[in-house]
């Protein structure tokens, strides 16, 4: 390192209010969005002695992750500390790069239903299966079907009216796909019918039927990801936002906060027993701008968002759980890394 | 569009399909503190956080990405040095820190509670 860059710092921010707000927020303005783009060039503040380089241990000192809500297949969380490059390849991964195992073939054995076959195996291929993609091998095109690469489910009901009138089966649900395994396969995931591959849902409707009417189709999962086709997808959303940051001015007190207070429908602020508004829930905060739109209030309330924390949610569709989609994805990101980096050596060589 | 499979199934892993694992990158420069990486089946995801990490590599002066057309697989990176390293130790570099910041976010993470 240079004695020049020994000189800069990072703790402190910028020296000019103006400039570091500017690299730390995004305003919200009644007309738009102010400063949306971070500034990552390195050298872009070395006149003013900030350092804006990467550096790995004041990456490490400043990142944090908390928390917010847990359920297994829905994650609500914070990441503070890192550059939304990073964690818009963190989103992205996730939507169209984590595997998952989908039905992509469908063979129809008997279909006098109203709907087509191209459709029908269109809405099975969108069915979420519940089976961990990571006992799976991708299928290597024009090779045979094999047990650690394909699941196979069978789909066969047949509408009936009863003599008493009563119709059975007039809903092609997912819980009539039948797991059909290999013996393999019935070794790999035991004996506890809970375990075994099958649709995360029980009642997503395939086809309405009609009496008499019939369906008979064999369906082949097949392991890829949600870039080739939305079905592999292992996300309903993954999503972030940044953290709202609100300041009231300190002359709005009294009457004039109530009025501020209840113009937000989101009940972010509150009053303190001295009368001063502040915002006490920043996180409901939906930045819908309703308390800037008063021309009086407008100066008075500065609408921001703190541009290195995330609120990031991942809600999956039940395949993996949403922690463990996001254990893939960073695992996936290094991964990628890797094979650029072995490309670029073997072109070297 | 999709490039050509290799017909071994050694070439499987777990993460990524086999197809996305072939001649990833080409580079066409003539001298070595530029060049211009040429990426198959890569696009913003690996695109805007290597153009970020390199602007945030103080031995880089410039570093910038496309995607020339939406349905051709390839991404385009520019990369231009202060000359003291070569442009692809910078994206050598580059990769390395996105590696370390993925890990990091991966320890952290895992000692969250459930
Ligand atoms: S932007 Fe909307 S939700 Fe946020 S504090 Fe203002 S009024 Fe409330």
């Amino acid at each position: 390192m240079s004695d020049k860059s020994k000189l800069l710092s990072r703790t402190n921010g910028l020296p000019d209010k103006n400039l570091e707000n500017k690299r730390t927020r995004v305003t919200v303005t009644n007309p738009g969005t102010e400063n949306p783009r971070g500034t990552y060039y390195s050298g872009a503040y070395t006149s003013l002695g900030y350092d804006n380089s990467f550096n790995l241990e004041s990456f490490k000192d400043n990142f944090s992750i908390n928390i917010l809500s847990e359920k297994p297949y829905e994650l609500v969380f914070e990441m503070i500390g890192v550059d939304a490059p990073i964690a818009n390849a963190l989103r992205r991964i996730l939507i169209a790069e984590v595997p998952t195992m989908a039905i992509e073939k469908v063979y129809i054995i008997n279909n006098t239903s109203l709907i087509q076959d191209e459709v029908l195996a269109h809405r099975l291929g969108l069915i979420p299966i519940k089976v961990d993609p990571r006992k799976f091998n991708f299928k290597l095109p024009n090779k045979e079907y094999t047990a650690d690469d394909t699941l196979i489910f069978s789909l066969k009901v047949k509408c009936e009216k009863l003599a008493d009138g009563t119709i059975v089966n007039g809903t092609a649900l997912s819980k009539h796909l039948q797991w059909m395994p290999t013996e393999d396969q019935q070794e790999m995931f035991g004996s506890d019918p809970m375990d075994h591959p099958r649709p995360f849902d029980d009642d997503i409707p395939i086809m309405k039927l009609k009496p008499g009417q019939t369906i008979e189709v064999q369906c082949y999962c097949e392991k890829n990801i949600g870039r080739e086709h939305i079905k592999w997808s292992p996300v309903c959303t993954a999503s972030y936002r940044l953290l709202p940051s609100i300041t009231v001015d300190p002359s709005v007190k009294g009457e004039k906060a109530k009025i501020l207070q209840s113009k937000c429908p989101q009940k972010v602020f509150d009053i303190e027993d001295s009368g001063q508004i502040y915002a006490a829930r920043p996180l409901d905060c939906t930045m819908c701008r309703e308390c800037i739109r008063d021309p009086e209030f407008e100066p008075k309330v500065k609408l921001e968002r703190i541009r290195d924390h995330f609120i990031f949610s991942i809600e999956s569709t039940g395949a993996l759980t949403s922690r463990e989609l996001f254990q893939e994805a960073l695992k996936i990101f290094v991964e990628k890394c890797n094979i650029i980096e072995t490309s670029l050596n073997k072109l070297n060589n | 569009m999709t490039s050509s499979y290799p017909n071994s199934s050694d070439a499987c892993n777990s993460f990524i399909p086999p197809s996305f694992n072939v001649n990833k990158v080409e580079i066409i420069s003539d001298r070595p503190d530029c060049a211009t990486f040429v990426f198959t089946d890569e696009d913003h995801t690996i695109g805007n956080s290597l153009h970020y990490i390199l602007m945030k590599n103080p031995q880089v002066d410039f570093s910038g990405y496309s995607i020339p057309h939406p349905s051709d697989n390839r991404m385009n990176l520019r990369i231009q040095t202060k000359s003291n390293i070569t442009s692809q130790e910078a994206l050598l570099n580059g990769l390395n820190d996105l590696k370390n910041i993925s890990n990091h976010i991966l320890e952290t993470f895992n000692q969250t509670e459930k």
